[in-house]
């Protein structure tokens, strides 16, 4: 396993923007307007992709991964 | 699924946050077996007290972390702070793969946080808050087992707010006899800042249109 350094950190902080950014354009386009929605977040004007949690695991799970196989 | 849509009872929820925490501490076997505090330290000799405890502390960071995902950049913004403390001790302490797990809990976050804060494009939802939770919960268990000289106190601060937020909920809803399992909008950090701007922006709430009638009175 590498020791982690910079390039960890801009690497799992471009592909979570990089998901984020996906995320939350497809749902932009593709989303119903009734979904995600949740009561906590009704204030909220418009409807908003409540899957960035998933973009964040995602990318933890693949720095971690290509840490060990460095 | 809660995410897509679909809802989840909360007892199902619960369960399913303490079995992933009771995996954890069957697969790794780290519990909390000291919190700066004589009497509990007696009590949490005993393991199975200790494997509880432990479980029950995992499972409240989980919620405690979807507690305060109610406002833009709060629950990233504090899995940020937490990631980097996370970083920092286990790089001192020289734990390589804490301080990658860190690392990764931070740059992720930081990705989320440049887009949930402060317009809100997209939010971290229960899935996110959930596996934080669960991350960083399991990480900070683990550093402290690893090296017991790190206070527990110090582990308390570092996820201070979220235990502080769901404290004051459940202590508020229980106190008015109502469900602590339904959102609303008094959370402590609704509180805090519906405070400030009100502190920041004085009177401007007070002032008040003028109705139709009066206006068409006057003309």
């Amino acid at each position: 396993m590498a020791e982690p350094n910079f390039m960890t950190a801009i690497l799992g902080l471009a592909l979570s923007l990089a998901l984020v950014l996906t995320f939350a354009s497809l749902f932009r386009f593709f989303g119903r307007k009734d979904l995600n929605v949740h009561k906590k977040h009704a204030a909220h004007s418009r409807p908003t992709s409540r899957l960035g949690g998933l973009a964040v695991c995602l990318s933890i799970l693949t720095v971690m991964v290509i840490n060990n196989e460095a | 699924m809660e995410d897509l849509g679909q809802s989840i009872r909360p007892k199902l929820r619960l369960t399913v946050g303490a079995f992933s925490a009771g995996l954890f501490v069957f697969f790794e076997h780290y519990y909390i077996s000291e919190v700066g505090i004589e009497w509990v330290n007696l009590a949490l000799s005993v393991t199975p007290i200790s494997i509880a405890f432990t479980v029950f502390c995992v499972v409240a960071l989980i919620n405690a972390m979807n507690f305060i995902d109610g406002i833009n950049g709060l629950a990233s913004g504090k899995t940020l702070m937490a990631a980097f403390a996370l970083m920092w001790l286990s790089n001192a302490y020289n734990e390589l793969n804490l301080t990658l797990l860190g690392t990764a809990i931070f740059s992720a976050s930081l990705g989320l946080f440049m887009v949930n804060y402060p317009q809100g494009r997209i939010f971290l939802g229960d899935a996110g808050a959930y596996t934080l939770g669960f991350l960083l919960a399991v990480s900070l268990i683990t550093l402290q087992n690893k090296q017991p000289e790190i206070s527990a106190w110090s582990i308390l601060l570092i996820i201070f707010w979220p235990i502080a937020d769901m404290a004051h909920s459940i202590v508020r809803l229980r106190i008015g006899s109502q469900c602590s399992d339904r959102p609303d909008a008094l959370h402590l950090h609704h509180v805090i800042m519906r405070s400030l701007v009100i502190s920041s922006c004085g009177r401007i709430f007070l002032v008040r249109r003028p109705k139709k009638n009066s206006f068409s009175e006057t003309n």
